[in-house]
C-alpha cells in the first residue's frame, strides 16, 4: 500500500482541481497495470496526509472512481477495480476459479440456489439446445479474498447429469467435479459478451452500485461427445479491459458486411 | 394507457391480459421503442387491481425482452435490434453480415480540427503543436441509433479533409480510395461504461445506460497510426461473440 501512496502525484500549481487530479493520477496507474486488480488502495486520510490536502478532497476523488466503475468500496476499505486482461481469457476456455487465482487471490465459491426448473427462454441460444427439458440450476456466487466478484446461473441438462441435484460440491470449482464424477470434459463453446446495468438484487450481492455497467456473459460448453455441458450466465463488476487486433483479411470482411466502418 | 384492455368478466389471468395488451400495442405500433409505460399504481388506480397483478405482467414483459426497466425512472418499450459481433474465427461464425437491414445511416454532428487532447495527441504519435481532425457521429440502422463514434486523424495525414469526404464514404474507403493508405491491422480494446447523459441523448436511450466503449487503433504501413476511433454500443443491444476450443 505504501508503494502506490508513493506513486500517487498531483501538482498544486495547476489549475485542474485537486481532486481531478488525485482521480486522473489514480486512473493513470490503474491504466498503466502500476496498480493491480484488488490491491487495497491507501485510506483516505492517509492519502490526504502524504498529498497535504483536504480529506473532502481525496474523498471526492475515490467517489469518482467508484462511479466509474475503477474502485471497489468493500467495510470502508477502497480496492482497484480494474483488470487488464489477456484476450486469451475470451478465446479460451478459462474458468473464473482459475481467473480469480490468477490474480493472486483465493478464490471461494458459495451455492446459493440449487433446483430443477426450465431453461430461460433468452439462454436457448443454439438450435442443439432443447429447452423443454428439465435443467437443473445453480446459482453461485464466485469469491476473491471474500470479496464478491460475480455471480453465476449455471443450468445442466438434468439427463446427462443424473442425481447431481443431491450432490454436495457447493463450494468446488463446478467443471472438475463433473470430470471426476461424469468424465465430462469441457472441449468446445461459445461464449457472447454484453454489457448490462447491474440488476438491483445482482447489486446487493456484488455490494456495487445499482446500475453499473457490467459484462454479462453468456457461455455454452460442450463435452469431448460435442454434447452440450452447460449453458450459463454470469454478471461481474469487474471493470474488465482486453484488446483484440484484427489483421489484414479480418478488416477487408468487416469493411464489406458491416456498418461499423460506415 | 388506452392501448390496455381488461375484461375482468372473463377467465383469462389479469396479468396476461396486460402482457397481451402491451404485447399487440408494440406489434401493431401504437408503442414505439423507448416509450414509456404506465408505472404500477397508475395502473392499479385505473384498473383496480392489486400491485402483484401488475408486477407480474412487467416482468414478463422483461423476460420477453419487450421491455426495460431503468431504476428509478420507470418502464420503457425496448424493439431495437440485437447485434452479434464475431471477435475471432470470422470463418467459423457463419452468420457474419447475415442479419440483415434495409438502410445505415451516418449522422455527422460535429467536424472539427483540435490540439486540444493531449492523449489523443500521444495516440496519434503528433509532435508538439501538431493538429488532429475530430468528427463525431452516430450511426442508424434501420432507422434506430445503434453507435456513437469520435474519429481522430492527424491533420498532416489527410491534406483537406472536408466534412462531406466523411459523409459520403465510409472510413474504409476514406482511408484507402480517398486517401492512400492502408488498413494494415486494427488493434481494438473493450471495456464497459455507464454512458453520460449526452451520449446517452445521442443514442436516444437512458442516462447510464451501459455500453461496450471500443477503442480502436488503425495501423497503415511501416506500423504508423492512421486513425483514432473511439466507439460506444448499446450494451444491451450488442453481443460479441467467440468460438472457443
Amino acid at each position: 500500500m505504501k508503494t502506490i501512496l508513493n506513486k500517487i502525484k498531483i501538482d498544486k500549481r495547476q489549475a485542474t482541481s485537486i481532486q481531478l487530479q488525485i482521480a486522473q493520477s489514480i486512473k493513470n496507474l490503474l491504466f498503466d497495470q502500476q496498480i493491480n486488480y484488488m490491491n487495497e488502495m491507501p485510506s483516505i486520510d492517509d492519502l490526504a496526509i502524504y498529498l497535504d490536502v483536504a480529506v473532502a478532497d481525496v474523498k471526492q476523488a475515490y467517489h469518482r472512481l467508484v462511479v466509474e466503475n475503477l474502485l471497489h468500496q468493500e467495510h470502508g476499505i477502497y480496492y482497484a477495480n480494474f483488470v487488464n486482461l489477456s484476450s486469451d481469457f475470451y478465446f479460451k476456455m478459462t474458468k473464473l476459479y482459475d481467473v480469480i487465482k490468477n490474480f493472486g487471490l483465493t478464490p471461494t465459491i458459495k451455492t446459493i440456489k440449487k433446483r430443477v426448473t426450465e431453461l430461460p427462454v433468452n439462454l436457448a441460444l443454439d438450435p442443439s439446445i432443447d429447452p423443454t427439458i428439465p435443467y437443473v440450476q445453480l446459482k453461485r456466487i464466485y469469491y476473491g479474498n471474500d470479496i464478491p466478484l460475480a455471480i453465476m446461473d449455471i443450468y445442466l441438462p438434468q439427463e446427462s447429469f443424473k442425481g447431481i441435484e443431491q450432490m454436495n460440491f457447493d463450494e468446488k470449482p463446478l467443471y472438475e467435479a463433473l470430470f471426476f464424477t461424469y468424465g465430462k470434459l469441457i472441449s468446445s463453446g461459445r461464449r457472447l459478451m454484453s454489457v448490462v446495468n447491474l440488476p438491483r438484487e445482482d447489486a446487493k450481492i456484488l455490494n456495487s452500485a445499482v446500475d453499473t455497467a457490467s459484462y454479462q456473459v453468456v457461455s455454452i460448453t460442450f463435452d469431448q461427445h460435442k454434447k452440450l455441458i452447460d449453458i450459463s450466465r454470469s454478471i461481474s463488476t469487474m471493470n474488465q479491459y482486453f484488446e483484440v487486433d484484427f489483421e489484414e483479411k479480418d478488416i477487408q470482411k468487416i469493411a464489406k458486411n458491416h456498418f461499423f466502418y460506415i | 394507457m388506452n392501448y390496455i384492455k381488461i375484461d375482468k368478466t372473463i377467465k383469462k389471468a389479469l396479468y396476461l391480459q396486460i402482457r397481451d395488451s402491451i404485447e399487440d400495442a408494440i406489434r401493431e405500433g401504437v408503442l414505439a421503442d423507448n416509450d414509456r409505460l404506465p408505472t404500477e399504481s397508475e395502473l392499479c388506480e385505473v384498473f383496480n387491481m392489486s400491485d402483484i397483478v401488475v408486477k407480474n405482467a412487467y416482468k414478463l414483459l422483461v423476460k420477453q425482452g419487450l421491455v426495460t426497466r431503468v431504476q428509478g425512472s420507470g418502464t420503457y418499450v425496448s424493439t431495437r435490434k440485437m447485434f452479434k459481433f464475431p471477435l475471432k474465427g470470422f470463418d467459423k461464425i457463419g452468420d457474419f453480415g447475415a442479419y440483415t437491414y434495409t438502410s445505415k445511416e451516418k449522422r455527422v454532428v460535429l467536424f472539427d480540427i483540435s490540439k486540444d487532447l493531449e492523449s489523443i495527441s500521444l495516440l496519434l504519435n503528433l509532435r508538439e503543436g501538431e493538429r488532429y481532425y475530430v468528427a463525431k457521429y452516430v450511426v442508424l440502422v434501420d432507422q434506430a441509433e445503434v453507435l456513437y463514434q469520435t474519429l481522430y486523424l492527424p491533420e498532416k495525414l489527410f491534406p483537406k479533409l472536408a466534412i462531406s469526404d466523411l459523409e459520403q464514404s465510409n472510413l474504409p474507403q476514406l482511408l484507402t480510395v480517398k486517401y492512400p493508405y492502408h488498413m494494415k491491422r486494427v488493434k481494438n480494446g473493450f471495456s464497459p461504461v455507464n454512458m453520460t447523459s449526452s451520449e446517452a441523448q445521442l443514442l436516444n436511450t437512458f442516462k447510464h445506460a451501459a455500453a461496450h466503449r471500443v477503442r480502436t487503433t488503425i495501423f497503415g504501413d511501416q506500423d504508423v497510426v492512421i486513425a483514432y476511433l473511439e466507439t460506444l454500443f448499446l450494451g444491451q443491444y450488442t453481443q460479441f461473440e467467440v468460438i472457443v476450443g
